[in-house]
């Protein structure tokens, strides 16, 4: 394979371009059939995913590449990577990653992803600020609620 | 700026899965929206796979089941709040005794006679692959009942029912062709299992009053040479070197708590249960119902 044939270009909703390996670009599960079918060229459109997310969809890439490639690097050091990684992202960065992991079908990615904002929503009314709190129940529909699905050692 | 509310459902219900049951069962109970999820098996069976398992400790005394806070550095080191009992349904005033109580899933079972023996687990449909849960029982009169046909090289001791990690039943054996050497020693052995990943094995010998725990992952490797004196029930709390356990002759209505320090150096609390032998086990909540 030619140097060439190993790079692809994926190209974000704002059209910015970015030239990846291959090896890289394939753990999205979306890209490897686009490349399997030969629908594509050398260059991908991403139709729903911006640059800014982008760029770090590929960081993510990169480093998950890199890491399944050498077999030695510890999943200890992988893991804390992730953690780095998702820490200080806000709440908006957080979902439209989510979207793009699901979008580009990369599993572990949506995992992370998906974690971290349920590991940064901790109490209830943060859940209903998120969920549509418009929607809820009247103090006698929620004690029925409560009496319907009643837990051992719940507080 | 993007809101949550803002991502298709499906997606929604992929944060929902990671949130500890604990949590999000609160959060079912409180939304319209969102109720729905109490009964869809699918979420049901995602959430148990994909949310972060908050372990709960459990002590079946006397009449109920507890609930068992453990901090090492307060004065009383174990916590013991929220009773569980079952009432009668005949005389509604009665409490039933709890003889013993299995998991699965999330779920109890508490039996509650000490001659009938019960079976929980859950079964799955080969055709439809959908999995329900099960209780069988064989009263002793051959109903239900399944002999397991292998033979056995060693004794299995009478007093321990054994543990259930991963599918896989674990009991204390003795080898027969060891049982010389057991009558050296009076030794208190138990098995118990560490967060539902991990088999410990709780070895105190009453002659040199030596005291072993070993953790291990790698289940073929345990062998134990020492008679068996009596049979206990214990936690061990990896992370924090904590176990609490209720093991021996010594502790009879008594709970020990062992701080494994740095050195392996064990410090011992006692703490009184008022129950004559109470069990402890771990309990994993889930969104599983019957």
């Amino acid at each position: 394979m030619s140097k060439s044939e190993k790079k692809i270009v994926l190209k974000s909703l704002d059209n910015e371009a970015f030239e990846v390996e291959k090896a890289v670009a394939l753990q999205s599960q979306t890209i490897w059939v686009m490349c399997e079918d030969k629908c594509v060229g050398n260059e991908i459109p991403l139709e729903n995913v911006t640059g800014q997310i982008l760029a770090k969809v590929i960081d993510y890439c990169k480093k998950h590449a890199v890491v399944d490639g050498d077999g030695d690097e510890s999943s200890e050091e992988l893991k804390n990577w992730d953690t780095e990684f998702t820490k200080n992202m806000d709440q908006s960065t957080l979902f439209n990653m989510i979207l793009a992991a699901n979008y580009l079908n990369i599993k572990s990615l949506l995992n992370l992803t998906c974690q971290a904002v349920a590991d940064k929503t901790k109490t209830i009314d943060e859940f209903h600020t998120f969920l549509n709190i418009e929607n809820n129940f009247t103090p006698e529909e929620e004690a029925q609620i409560c009496q319907e699905n009643l837990w051992a050692f719940d507080d | 700026m993007m809101m949550i509310s803002e991502l298709p459902e499906e997606l929604l219900q992929e944060i929902l899965c990671r949130v500890s049951a604990r949590s999000v069962k609160r959060f079912l109970s409180t939304c319209k929206r969102w109720n729905h999820l109490f009964k869809d098996k699918i979420f049901t069976i995602s959430h148990f796979h994909k949310s972060s398992k908050q372990f709960m400790s459990l002590m079946l005394k006397e009449r109920g089941v507890c609930l068992m806070h453990n901090n090492i550095r307060r004065f009383s080191p174990v916590k013991v709040t929220y009773e569980l009992n079952l009432i009668d349904p005949n005389s509604c005033l009665d409490q039933i005794k709890i003889w013993r109580v299995f998991q699965c899933d999330g779920l109890l079972l508490c039996v509650t006679r000490n001659f009938a023996r019960y079976a929980f687990g859950f079964y799955q449909d080969k055709k439809s692959n959908n999995s329900s849960f099960k209780i069988s029982s064989c009263n002793g009169y051959g109903e239900r009942q399944k002999i397991l046909d292998i033979t056995l090289d060693f004794k299995l001791a009478s007093f321990h029912c054994g543990v259930s990690l991963k599918g896989k039943t674990y009991c204390i054996a003795v080898d027969e062709k060891e049982l010389d050497k057991f009558l050296l020693y009076q030794t208190d052995l138990s098995l118990s299992v560490v967060r539902e990943e991990k088999l410990s094995v709780f070895l105190k010998c009453n002659v040199t009053s030596k005291t072993e725990i070993w953790v291990t992952d790698k289940f073929t490797e345990i062998q134990a040479v020492f008679r068996v004196w009596h049979g206990g029930s214990f936690l061990f709390d990896e992370e924090k070197k904590v176990l609490v356990c209720c093991n021996g002759v010594e502790f009879l209505g008594k709970l020990m708590v062992l701080n494994v320090g740095e050195e392996n150096e064990l410090r011992k609390l006692d703490f009184e249960v008022g129950s004559f032998w109470p069990s402890l086990f771990n309990y994993v909540p889930s969104l599983f119902h019957f």
